[in-house]
């Protein structure tokens, strides 16, 4: 169990390593500049004498991410439950939904500004809108296809809707949700960025986007590649938040979370 | 038109177009010079610009509508561009032969390490200002700047951290730029960015009373400034030489009849109307060639650069913070005669 572990964080970290090695080396080796293309360690030298404006601005995208993610998280279970649960509201909603997903958050983005003002409340409703399709989609998915068998214990026995939601539905649909919610975790701080392209406030606490802007302008690309890396960083942070409430919720009882030996992780 | 920094341009970059200019109509004004000799080879040369074709590029499309740069022996593909193209870095690259770029960032881009080089100004004077409703009280730079407002703005122009210096700027809200008039139109109080000849024709056609306060009393650095690179100039540089001697002439042709080539500029931008192009090549006309400084036939001015101007720039630079030194300003521009070699 121990040395499983070890190794799961191990690999990918010498993977990662080994990617950076090669990236300094190539980039070293044929003198390409800076501004077209830095190394790790000069974007990590940016990164730490850029330290508190990157902080602050990761704290900005972080927030409307997180939020955004939440927001999306409520309406996707909810929406995704009362859609599952009604055939004719399934049939009826779930391409209107398909289609939501297919519309370009860029050219939707403008529109948030002129409705929600600039700001948190434009990149949060961004994230929002990335974020809630794959939650929704999953919950569907996970709803409808409880087994029925289950299905008719709960209905010989009387349960009410309510009942037979909370107690079967949910519970089993988790592991698709929780599929759903690391999808979005990623989609969500996207979502925020893009928000931010077009809401941003400037200043001393812009955030990432605002940032990635600013330095793209200054042609100050390591300044860009640090600010892109606290974007992977908050996604990954939400990823990894997600997944770990996924397992603390379904580790006792779906093969999901069992080691393929059949132990436990 | 650099100033127009739309993230959804941004996005747009991957729709850019790239157009034949052998394939412009060529029928030539009666100054036209002689046409290329049919058996003449023409050089290829790739012109970046840094925005949708507009009358901010009317010279170069001047003189591809006239077969001036043909009978230069080269044969230019105008690229059209978007807010997002890396200009400065395509043509520091050598992606590109010749790029529009800011005067700005060819400082900014070779105290990176780019070996970018201005050969043409179009711009005498900054072209940009700020864009207020006509309502607005607000008539200075000094109180935009100690005011309130919410002004829709690139991030990272160094001319906001000029103003800040000068005048604090701890009440204003800084948004991004939209690129578009929808926010300004619908908020009386909203200020944003503008092309002085862009945005305000936009308004005007559209019944907006508005007015603009100039950036160039703070920061006048050249504008719409081509740029090639040192490797290009050091292999060829009697093709450089060439390139703007014919944009040169190119601009004389278009600011003295912007109507004969502004038809061929809208066909490649048909979200600006001819009327608008009219207007706005009237606008451009006295920064590209101020009255000071002689007069449409006299041609020396068109296109040219000094190093003290170049110098002023590197310093608000540095003052700013997106410099650390100066630098060789002379290396950042060539000179270019009017007259062939």
């Amino acid at each position: 169990m121990k040395i499983r572990s070890i190794r799961t964080v191990i690999a990918p970290a010498v993977a990662v390593v080994i990617a950076l090695a090669a990236w300094e080396v190539a980039v070293a080796i044929t003198g390409v500049r800076a501004y077209l293309l830095p190394g790790p360690l000069e974007i990590a030298r940016t990164m730490w004498l850029n330290s508190a404006r990157l902080f602050d601005a990761s704290i900005q995208t972080a927030m409307a991410a997180t939020i955004g993610f939440v927001i999306a998280t409520g309406i996707g279970i909810v929406a995704g439950s009362v859609i599952a649960a009604v055939p004719v509201l399934r049939r009826a909603l779930y391409p209107l939904a398909t289609i939501l997903q297919m519309v370009p958050l860029v050219a939707v983005a403008p529109l948030l500004v002129i409705w929600l003002g600039f700001g948190l409340p434009t990149a949060i409703a961004a994230a929002t809108v990335v974020a809630i399709f794959p939650v929704l989609a999953a919950t569907i998915d996970g709803q409808v296809s409880v087994d029925p068998g289950l299905r008719e214990i709960f209905a010989l026995h009387g349960a009410s809707g309510w009942t037979r939601w909370s107690k079967l539905d949910l519970p089993a649909s988790i592991p698709n949700i929780v599929t759903g919610l690391r999808i979005s975790a990623g989609l969500a701080v996207i979502g925020a960025i893009v928000g931010e392209f077009v809401s941003g406030y400037g200043g001393d606490d812009a955030p990432l986007g605002i940032v990635v802007m600013s330095a793209m302008r200054e042609a100050r690309t390591d300044l860009v590649f640090g600010a892109v890396a606290l974007c992977a960083v908050v996604g990954f942070a939400l990823f990894g938040l997600v997944s770990f409430v996924g397992w603390v919720l379904v580790r006792r009882w779906h093969s999901s979370a069992v080691d393929p030996s059949g132990e436990k992780s | 038109m650099k100033c127009h920094l739309n993230p959804f341009h941004q996005v747009a970059v991957a729709t850019t177009i790239f157009m034949s200019v052998v394939a412009c109509d060529r029928s030539s004004p009666p100054e036209s010079g002689q046409p290329a000799s049919p058996t003449k080879k023409l050089t290829s040369v790739t012109l970046q610009l840094n925005w949708v074709p507009e009358p901010e590029f009317g010279g170069m499309f001047a003189a591809v509508h006239d077969g001036i740069y043909a009978d230069e022996g080269l044969e230019v593909e105008i690229r059209k561009g978007g807010a997002q193209v890396p200009c400065a870095q395509l043509v520091a690259s050598g992606q590109v032969q010749f790029a529009v770029v800011s005067g700005e960032e060819v400082l900014t881009l070779r105290a990176r390490g780019g070996a970018i080089v201005a050969v043409f100004a179009t711009f005498q004077q900054n072209p940009t200002g700020f864009l207020l409703h006509a309502s607005n009280p607000i008539d200075s730079l000094e109180a935009l700047w100690t005011s309130a407002s919410t002004i829709g703005i690139d991030p990272g122009l160094p001319f906001v951290q000029i103003l800040n210096q000068k005048y604090g700027g701890k009440s204003l809200k800084l948004v991004p730029y939209s690129g578009a008039l929808a926010t300004f139109m619908a908020s009386p109080e909203y200020v944003q960015q503008c092309f002085i000849t862009a945005e305000p024709v936009e308004c005007q056609l559209r019944g907006l009373a508005t007015k603009v306060l100039p950036i160039s009393d703070v920061f006048n650095p050249y504008g719409a400034v081509i740029a090639t690179n040192e490797t290009t100039i050091r292999d060829n540089r009697p093709m450089v030489e060439a390139f703007v001697r014919a944009t040169r002439e190119g601009w004389r042709r278009y600011l003295k009849s912007p109507e004969v080539y502004n038809p061929t500029i809208a066909r490649m931008n048909p979200s600006m109307t001819i009327e608008a192009m009219n207007l706005a090549a009237k606008l451009e006309a006295p920064l590209i060639i101020p009255q000071s400084e002689g007069s449409l036939d006299g041609e020396s001015s068109i296109g040219r650069m000094t190093l003290e101007r170049w110098r002023i720039t590197g310093e608000q630079l540095v003052q700013t913070g997106v410099m650390t030194a100066v630098g060789t300003v002379e290396d950042a521009f060539l000179k270019v005669d009017s007259a062939p070699h």
